[in-house]
């Protein structure tokens, strides 16, 4: 449920993104056709190869629930605005090294214009998406917390979360849900972050419990 | 080791009865006192996380000369400019008012292992149950010979932040065109292994926009260093042309420098520098020395709390511990105070004592956006702070990744700092 409430939050985004100057949609759902063969788009649409594209213009990037992204595009933490967009758009790999997307790239600026007034001319629909808890990570809500022992692991994880979201997020308050998967994700390598593998490898599923109920009550 | 009660109220009795200052009021009431030497990563950590976790139950003291510490961490961005020197200021007021914390602001000069007493410079002695060393480095005598301290305003070591960090970048700023900045590197073990490197990126920085015809000189003891690859492919692609490396083949480790004269003699060549960065050869801070808690240049200690091998009421924390893998550098320093806290607080006040884990990370900056990074976890064994694994940044990393890696170290930044001063 938290993730269907950020993903509302950058909600307030498109108009702000859309008010930049923009190009012909009509050209635009042209070019969409080779969009098509990965994503849909509009009323109903659903993952395919790729996530769908409704709501696409101001919407996190990895925002889908249910659509498996590259860490590239999952762990990027950006918004897709029309100049984000416009970038990926032009060089996929080169502007997001991972992505799987396999579109090579479109050069032309006038032509990326107008896909993206296309893609900006479906709305995002208001369907709160559940967030389903992988198997791993409701085996580790499962087990039973260990509040004191959780306060101890925290301390290394203080060293570098600190109580401000500046360049790295802040975990104090986290549903314990969204903490469980993201520990679970990165010690597993399905997340990918140099210290944050590092740091899950060598927690057990007690200590990732125990500091999910601690980091769910610290303030 | 078990506190006994009787023992310590003797030791309290004691510490009175040459106290001068009025620093020691808890010890009459019986309850153990920790004092905490040192108020940087190490020592300020221990003391916040003591002084949280032993509640009313433990009395901190943390003596700590400056009033306001400067952090060696991203000193070296403030010589890049990419920092202020007022942004690494802190101060130990939070320490003192929200944790109770009894912050005396005076030096150290000797330890009493036998009456459990601490001396202060400015007279009077504070008692201990419990001693915690983090007094940080000082610099080996004669490490390199022609440099001492009393040449460290035409010599800056800027190794200790602070008014040298000051200085150094100044004469950086103001060095002649094309003029040469020297910097002769320190041996292994040392404090920040990639610092030196990430401080000629910083002077390179400013010299590629203020004096770009300008050479930078690194006199190395050292075959290798920290994050080499990131370093030197970064230097290439940022500063080409600007760097050049002498190590022990060609006779980076017979260095002498004349700093009346500002010369560097490399192998016996004699060349004209108009800056030059000595950072000598390091050796554990003087108090460490003074308690007899050393053995050559370090405090060995065990690895589960950090427990001084010579005496099981000290423990010695961060750049001054012989400690095993962990190399020395403020999250490393951090990392340990948390585990000796925690063992501190368990052995006086009866709370569950949980298993040391420690690790690492030391994020750098080459240039503008460009930050790498390196570290590792480790665990205690009976013989070291053993490695159990890490990472390093690898080369050819995209634009994104590296900004990306300069952000999460402004993160790290704003948390060690509040880890540390509350």
């Amino acid at each position: 449920m938290r993730l269907a409430l950020v993903t509302g939050l950058f909600g307030f985004i498109p108009a702000m993104a859309i008010a930049q100057p923009m190009g012909d949609p009509e050209a635009g759902e042209q070019l969409y056709r080779a969009c098509a063969t990965c994503h849909e788009i509009g009323e109903g649409a659903r993952n395919r190869a790729g996530p769908h594209l409704t709501g696409i213009v101001g919407r996190a990037a990895g925002a889908i629930e249910g659509f498996r992204y590259s860490s590239a595009i999952g762990a990027s933490g950006l918004v897709w605005d029309v100049d984000m967009l416009s970038r990926y758009i032009e060089d996929p790999q080169g502007t997001m090294p991972g992505t799987r997307m396999a579109y090579r790239g479109m050069a032309d600026s006038q032509q990326r214009s107008d896909l993206i007034a296309y893609l900006a001319s479906f709305e995002a629909e208001e369907v709160a998406i559940p967030f389903e808890l992988s198997p791993e990570a409701a085996a580790v809500l499962a087990v039973a917390p260990d509040m004191a022992y959780g306060e101890y692991l925290s301390a290394e994880c203080t060293a570098c979360h600190a109580a401000g979201d500046a360049g790295i997020p802040k975990i104090e308050g986290l549903d314990p849900e969204l903490f469980v998967t993201a520990m679970v994700e990165y010690r597993s390598g399905e997340r990918t972050h140099q210290v944050m593998e590092m740091v899950s490898g060598r927690l057990g599923d007690e200590e990732i419990a125990s500091l999910a109920v601690f980091f769910q009550k610290a303030q | 080791m078990k506190i006994n009660r009787r023992s310590f109220i003797g030791s309290a009795a004691a510490g009175v009865g040459v106290m001068s200052a009025p620093m020691v009021m808890g010890a009459a009431h019986g309850t153990p006192n920790v004092v905490v030497i040192g108020g940087g990563a190490g020592g300020a950590t221990a003391a916040r996380y003591i002084a949280r976790d032993g509640g009313d139950q433990v009395n901190v003291t943390l003596i700590e000369p400056t009033r306001t510490y400067y952090t060696c961490f991203f000193s070296n961005l403030y010589i890049g400019g990419f920092r202020t020197m007022e942004s690494l200021g802190h101060s130990y007021g939070t320490l003192a008012s929200e944790y109770g914390i009894n912050v005396v602001h005076d030096w150290a000069v000797g330890v009493d292992r036998d009456a459990k007493t601490v001396a202060l410079a400015g007279g009077g002695s504070v008692p201990y149950d419990k001693l915690i060393l983090s007094p940080g480095i000082d610099f080996v005598d004669g490490a390199v010979p022609g440099w001492d301290v009393s040449a460290q305003n035409a010599m800056p070591h800027a190794y200790k932040a602070g008014s040298q960090t000051e200085l150094l970048k100044a004469q950086v700023m103001s060095m002649r065109e094309g003029g040469t900045y020297c910097m002769v590197a320190p041996p292994n073990p040392y404090r920040c292994p990639p610092g030196p490197y990430e401080r000629v990126s910083m002077v390179a920085h400013q010299l590629k926009q203020t004096n770009p015809t300008a050479k930078i000189l690194i006199v190395d003891p050292k075959e290798g260093f920290s994050k080499q690859g990131l370093f030197e492919q970064g230097w290439e692609r940022h500063y080409s042309g600007m760097i050049e490396r002498i190590g022990p083949d060609f006779g980076g480790a017979n260095v002498e420098v004349d700093p009346a004269a500002m010369t560097v003699t490399i192998d016996g060549v004699v060349e004209n520098v108009d800056v030059c960065n000595v950072i000598p050869a390091q050796r554990a801070g003087k108090i460490a020395h003074d308690a007899g808690v050393t053995d050559g240049n370090w405090a060995p200690v065990e690895a589960f709390a950090l427990t001084s091998k010579m005496d099981p009421a000290i423990h010695v924390l961060g750049d001054s511990a012989a400690q095993g893998d962990m190399p020395k550098s403020g999250f490393s320093a951090n990392s340990q105070a948390k585990v000796c806290a925690n063992a501190v607080v368990g052995e006086l006040t009866g709370s569950r004592v949980f298993p040391a884990r420690f690790s690492n990370t030391c994020w750098s900056l080459i240039d503008t956006e460009d930050g790498v990074k390196v570290g590792a976890a480790y665990e205690p064994t009976e013989e070291k702070i053993a490695s159990t694994g890490g990472f390093v940044s690898q080369t050819d990393e995209t634009a994104e990744v590296r900004a990306q890696t300069y952000q999460e170290s402004l993160g790290w930044y704003d948390a060690i700092v509040s880890d540390m001063f509350g």
